[in-house]
């Protein structure tokens, strides 16, 4: 019987990816909102979007055996410093990257109009779920996640200590991720 | 479900591979490879058994199997390929395409027509009305773009088009010369070359016993050519008559011989390697 690999933690899941790749399916299922919307909301194309997920997923399967927490820093972390790679080097080259992918042997990714019509319904409802947060999270994950600045700069903007802008950034996410789930 | 169904069954595929006992390299023979240049030999080796392993389950080819029916035709000197399979007609940019193309496609609207009489060539507005057409915008830094027309042309349609509506041609191709037959041996060419080129980078004389000619045999490349094929893959086929030329994601083209009586139907040879071998097929 195939394990369940749900709710097993992130860096289980990277570690076991290629003995089990199973586990890297439960992976992409719950981080690909979240990547996908980062890069709607930077590129503004759903097709675009989802080419340059699939290859941040494609370059983190290479390297996911090699993955370590640091510094206590999540997974997904080290998923959007991919993310953030993936899309300055496309942006560099004029074109997506498709390196990670064409070493994995991986199709082209061919979407149906009704994964478009999801992508796009993302975007949406991402920033919908921003405008509904408490206003403390919601500015925190703007500035954080949107905007990309860094937490120290955020804690002077806020006048608040770092630790409190890390603490409702990762409320705000960890509530949007909850209702993506539910819808 | 995911948004993109799609894309998790790849990656679970992709990490499966990676987790297939043929890819993983004991330590000892990474840091060896590392240390000596004789351990490449050895490596070579081990990749070559492994395709070989491959090619008694059988396995993907670099570009997806095409569909029973699909039709499939390149615009070289536009470097843009159309497959056009059911309702669905996907045009890429190929790695050969030149910076016209690309600047004429990035973020522009860009039509995707296709017809069935031959009265119209390259060019905008020629002809008579095409029986299907979509536009869709094409956004900067896509190499391939997908349109789902209303109907199913795949069996008539004899051309498609991709045009700027305002600036107009981009690409034409005509899908007469293509049978279903032509399309069997495209792939199979590219599944040959695929195994030969594998082979072939690592100096495994079953490169030349099964997959070449004896002039092409003869030939002795250099260390540095052989070794350019060991990741190619078969990009681009153009079949002409009983010759094909094959392009591979190394850049380099080879020149393929249909030789009759070495199995009933006949096989595709690799007749020659050497220079532009084959490159003619590929320009106007």
């Amino acid at each position: 019987m195939e394990p369940v690999w749900d709710d097993a933690p992130d860096e289980r899941l990277l570690a076991t990816a290629r003995a089990e790749p199973s586990a890297f399916g439960a992976f992409y299922r719950r981080h690909e909102d979240q990547v996908l919307g980062y890069f709607l909301a930077r590129v503004g194309d759903p097709e675009v979007a989802a080419d340059l997920t699939a290859e941040t997923f494609a370059a983190a399967l290479v390297s996911a055996h090699r993955f370590r927490p640091w510094k206590k820093k999540p997974a997904s972390a080290w998923l959007f410093g991919i993310a953030r790679n993936n899309l300055a080097m496309s942006r560099r080259q004029g074109r997506v990257e498709a390196r990670a992918r064409r070493r994995l042997g991986m199709a082209p990714l061919v979407l149906t109009d009704e994964s478009i019509e999801r992508i796009a319904a993302l975007d949406r409802t991402a920033l919908n779920l921003v405008d509904e947060l408490p206003d403390d999270q919601q500015v925190a994950v703007r500035a954080r996640v949107i905007d990309e600045r860094d937490y120290p700069d955020i804690a002077k903007d806020l006048r608040c200590s770092e630790a409190v802008v890390r603490k409702r950034v990762s409320r705000g996410l960890g509530t949007i991720r909850t209702r993506l789930e539910e819808k | 479900m995911t948004r993109i169904p799609q894309l998790e069954q790849e990656l679970v595929a992709a990490a499966g591979r990676l987790g297939s006992p043929r890819r993983l390299l004991p330590p000892a023979m990474r840091a060896a490879l590392a240390a000596a240049a004789v351990a490449v030999v050895v490596v070579l080796g081990v990749m070559v058994a492994a395709e070989k392993d491959n090619e008694n389950r059988g396995h993907r080819t670099g570009t997806p199997k095409l569909q029973p029916g699909a039709r499939l035709a390149t615009d070289g000197e536009a470097g843009v390929s159309f497959t056009l399979n059911d309702r669905v007609l996907t045009v890429e940019l190929l790695p050969s395409a030149p910076s016209k193309t690309r600047n004429r496609v990035n973020g522009a609207r860009i039509r995707a027509t296709c017809g069935q009489g031959f009265a119209q060539g390259p060019g905008p507005g020629l002809g008579p009305d095409p029986l299907q057409a979509r536009t869709r915008f094409w956004p900067a830094g896509r190499t391939s773009m997908r349109y789902q027309f209303r109907e199913d042309i795949s069996q008539i349609a004899t051309w498609c088009r991709l045009e700027d509506p305002v600036a107009g041609h981009v690409a034409f191709v005509k899908f007469g010369d293509m049978t279903p037959a032509d399309l069997a041996e495209a792939q199979e060419i590219e599944d040959t070359g695929n195994r030969w080129a594998r082979l072939f980078a690592a100096s495994d004389p079953a490169a030349c016993e099964k997959y070449m000619t004896q002039p092409a045999c003869e030939r002795e490349p250099s260390a540095a050519f052989r070794l350019s094929f060991l990741r190619a893959r078969v990009e681009d086929v153009v079949v002409n008559g009983k010759f094909a030329g094959a392009r591979f994601s190394n850049g380099r083209t080879v020149l393929f011989i249909h030789v009759e009586g070495s199995k009933p139907e006949g096989a595709w040879w690799i007749d020659n390697f050497r220079g532009n071998a084959g490159r003619a097929f590929f320009e106007k």
